[in-house]
C-alpha cells in the first residue's frame, strides 16, 4: 500500500513533471541562448540579429502588410498546385490500381521522375515559363504528385482481399466495392501521402521562390538578403517553420478525424 | 424438386503440372427450413463447396438449381469475422445496405439484430474493440440482416473458444427456429455438427461419402445415446476413410 513510492504526488511535482513532458524545455534553452548571446555580444548582430529585434521586425512587417502578402501568395501557390496535384495523382493511382496494365506502362517513366528533386528542373522551367507563377506550380506539382500517387496505389493495393470477397457475397458491384470497400481502406494512405506531398511542397516552394519569383515568403527572404536585412530574413524562416508545422498538424487532425480506424506511420515517398 | 438442388457439382483447381479436384460429383438437395451440417477433415473440400454456392468461385461443371427459378439471396459467414475495420458495428451489420445511397437503412432490423446477439451496448463501438466472440457475432448480425434465404457458414465458431463457441452455437439454433433460416454449416468439429443439424453430410477427397439424418430432438444432450452412436459412426467414416 505505498502510493508515495512513484514520486511526489504534489502539484508542484506535477506541474514540474508535465513541463518537461512537454518538450517546451529544449525551444526554451535555445531562445534563452539565443538572447543572451546576443545581449553580451558573442556574435555580431549582422550575422545573427537578436529575438528582440526579430520581434520588432515582424511586427513592422505584420503591420506594414508586407509579410502577409509574401505568405498568401506563397500559401495560394501551395493551395493551387496541391490540389491540382493531388486530384491528378489520386486519379491516375486509382486508374492505375486498379487497371494493372496501365501501372505496368507508366512505372518506368514514374520511378525515373521520382528521382529528380524539383529544384534541379527550375532552369528549364524558367527557361519555358519565366519567373511568373506556371513555374512554381509546376514545381509543387512535381513535389506532391510522388508521395500522393504512391501511396495511394499502395493503399488501394493493401487492401484485404478478405473484405473484398465479402463485398462481392453481398451483391456488391465493382464500383460500389471501390467506393465502399477499397476508398476507406486506402484513406490512411491516401492521407499520409497528401502530408508528406504537403511538406515536400512547402519546402520546394520556397526553394523556388528563392529563385524565381516577385513575390513569396522565399521572395521576401531573398529580397532581405539583397537588401542586408538578416532580421528579416529570420521573421521569413520562422514563419516559414511555422507555417509548415501548422499545415501538418492541421492534416493530422484532419487524418485522425476521416480515418481514424488506420494508421500509417511513415508512408512512401 | 426440393428448394435447392445440387446436382454433380465439380470444382477442379489448376494447379502447376496436375490439376486439383477439390470437389467431385457432389450432389445434394436441400429444403426450406433446413439445418445441413458438413463435416469432413482439412481438404476434403467443404469450403470449395460454399464458396461456390455463394458464388465466390466459378464451378467447373454440375448444375446448382433452385425451386423458383431464381438465384436465393444468400447470406455468407466466414471462419474470420471480416469486419469492415472503419465501420462501426451497426455499421457493420448494415453492410449489405451501403452499397446503395437511395435505399433507406433498415434501422429497426439492425437494432433488433443488436438486441437478439447482445450487442446493443457495443452499436457505436469499432471492430478493433471487440472481442472475437462479439466480432463474429456482428458477422453473423451482417448475414442476417441482409435477410438471406439461405445462410453458408465456414467454420464459424472455430476460432471462438470452448464457453463462447457454445453460446454462439445457442445463438445460431435459436436463430434457426425464430427466423426459419436455412442453413449450410461447415465445421470441423463433429460434436457441434451434432449439436447444431438436422442432418450431417460427410465429406472425403472432395466426395460425399455419406449423409446421416440426425433424429434427435433440440436441444441435443451429448449424454443421449443416439448421440455417442452418430458421433461414433462419422469418425469411423472419417478416420477409418
Ligand atoms: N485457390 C486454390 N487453388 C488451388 N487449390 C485449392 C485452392 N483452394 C483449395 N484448394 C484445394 O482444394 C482442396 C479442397 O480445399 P478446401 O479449402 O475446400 O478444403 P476444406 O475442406 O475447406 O479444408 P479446411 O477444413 O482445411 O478448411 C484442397 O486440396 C486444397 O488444397
Ligand atoms: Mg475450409
Amino acid at each position: 500500500m505505498n502510493t508515495t513510492s512513484q514520486g511526489g504526488t504534489s502539484a508542484f511535482s506535477r506541474f514540474v513533471r508535465a513541463i518537461w513532458n512537454s518538450g517546451i524545455l529544449l525551444p526554451l534553452f535555445v531562445l534563452l541562448v539565443w538572447w543572451w548571446g546576443s545581449k553580451s555580444g558573442w556574435w555580431s548582430a549582422f550575422l545573427l540579429p537578436g529575438p528582440a529585434r526579430v520581434l520588432r521586425t515582424f511586427s513592422s512587417l505584420t503591420t506594414s502588410g508586407e509579410l502577409f502578402t509574401h505568405m498568401w501568395a506563397s500559401l495560394l501557390r501551395i493551395f493551387k498546385g496541391f490540389s491540382a496535384s493531388a486530384l491528378f495523382a489520386l486519379a491516375l493511382a486509382f486508374a492505375s490500381g486498379l487497371y494493372r496494365p496501365l501501372l505496368r506502362q507508366i512505372a518506368p517513366l514514374l520511378e525515373l521522375l521520382r528521382h529528380i528533386p524539383p529544384m534541379a528542373t527550375i532552369p528549364m522551367l524558367i527557361l519555358w515559363f519565366g519567373i511568373g507563377e506556371a513555374s512554381k506550380l509546376v514545381i509543387i506539382v512535381m513535389a506532391t504528385f510522388f508521395p500522393i500517387y504512391l501511396n495511394t496505389v499502395q493503399g488501394i493495393s493493401q487492401c484485404d482481399s478478405k473484405l473484398l470477397e465479402v463485398a462481392q457475397s453481398f451483391g456488391y458491384t465493382r464500383l460500389q466495392t471501390l467506393r465502399h470497400v477499397v476508398l476507406p481502406s486506402a484513406l490512411p494512405y491516401i492521407f499520409t501521402g497528401m502530408r508528406l506531398g504537403l511538406g515536400y511542397s512547402w519546402r520546394s516552394l520556397i526553394a523556388a521562390e528563392l529563385v524565381a519569383a516577385s513575390s513569396g515568403l522565399g521572395y521576401m527572404i531573398l529580397d532581405a538578403e539583397q537588401l542586408s536585412r538578416p532580421d528579416v530574413i529570420l521573421v521569413g524562416i520562422l514563419v516559414i517553420g511555422f507555417l509548415g508545422s501548422t499545415i501538418d498538424l492541421v492534416f493530422s487532425a484532419a487524418t485522425r478525424y476521416f480515418a481514424p480506424y488506420g494508421s500509417v506511420s511513415n508512408g512512401v515517398a | 424438386m426440393a428448394w435447392l438442388e445440387i446436382r454433380n457439382l465439380r470444382k477442379e483447381y489448376p494447379l502447376e503440372k496436375k490439376t486439383t479436384i477439390a470437389l467431385d460429383d457432389f450432389s445434394l438437395s436441400v429444403e426450406k427450413g433446413d439445418f445441413v451440417g458438413i463435416v469432413g477433415r482439412s481438404g476434403s473440400g467443404k469450403t470449395t463447396l460454399l464458396r461456390l454456392l455463394s458464388g465466390l468461385l466459378k464451378r467447373t461443371s454440375g448444375e446448382i438449381v433452385y425451386r423458383d427459378g431464381e438465384e436465393a439471396k444468400i447470406g455468407m459467414v466466414f471462419q474470420e469475422p471480416r469486419l469492415m475495420p472503419w465501420l462501426t458495428v451497426e455499421k457493420n451489420i448494415l453492410f449489405a445496405y451501403l452499397k446503395d445511397k437511395k435505399k433507406r437503412l433498415p434501422h429497426k432490423q439492425s437494432e433488433a439484430l443488436l438486441d437478439l446477439l447482445g450487442l446493443g451496448e457495443y452499436k457505436n463501438a469499432y471492430p478493433s474493440q471487440l472481442s472475437g466472440g462479439m466480432a463474429q457475432r456482428v458477422a453473423l448480425g451482417r448475414a442476417l440482416c441482409y435477410e438471406p434465404e439461405l445462410i453458408l457458414m465456414d467454420e464459424p465458431l472455430g476460432a471462438l473458444d470452448y464457453f463462447t463457441r457454445k453460446a454462439l452455437q445457442d445463438e445460431i439454433l435459436k436463430l434457426h427456429f425464430l427466423q426459419k433460416k436455412t442453413i449450410l454449416f461447415v465445421t470441423h468439429d463433429v460434436e457441434e455438427a451434432l449439436t447444431l443439424s438436422r442432418r450431417i453430410v460427410v465429406l472425403e477427397g472432395g466426395r460425399l461419402i455419406r449423409e446421416i439424418p440426425v433424429d434427435m430432438p433440440y436441444p441435443r444432450r451429448q449424454s443421449d445415446p443416439k448421440f455417442a452412436k452418430t458421433l461414433d459412426l462419422i469418425l469411423s467414416l472419417i478416420v477409418g476413410g
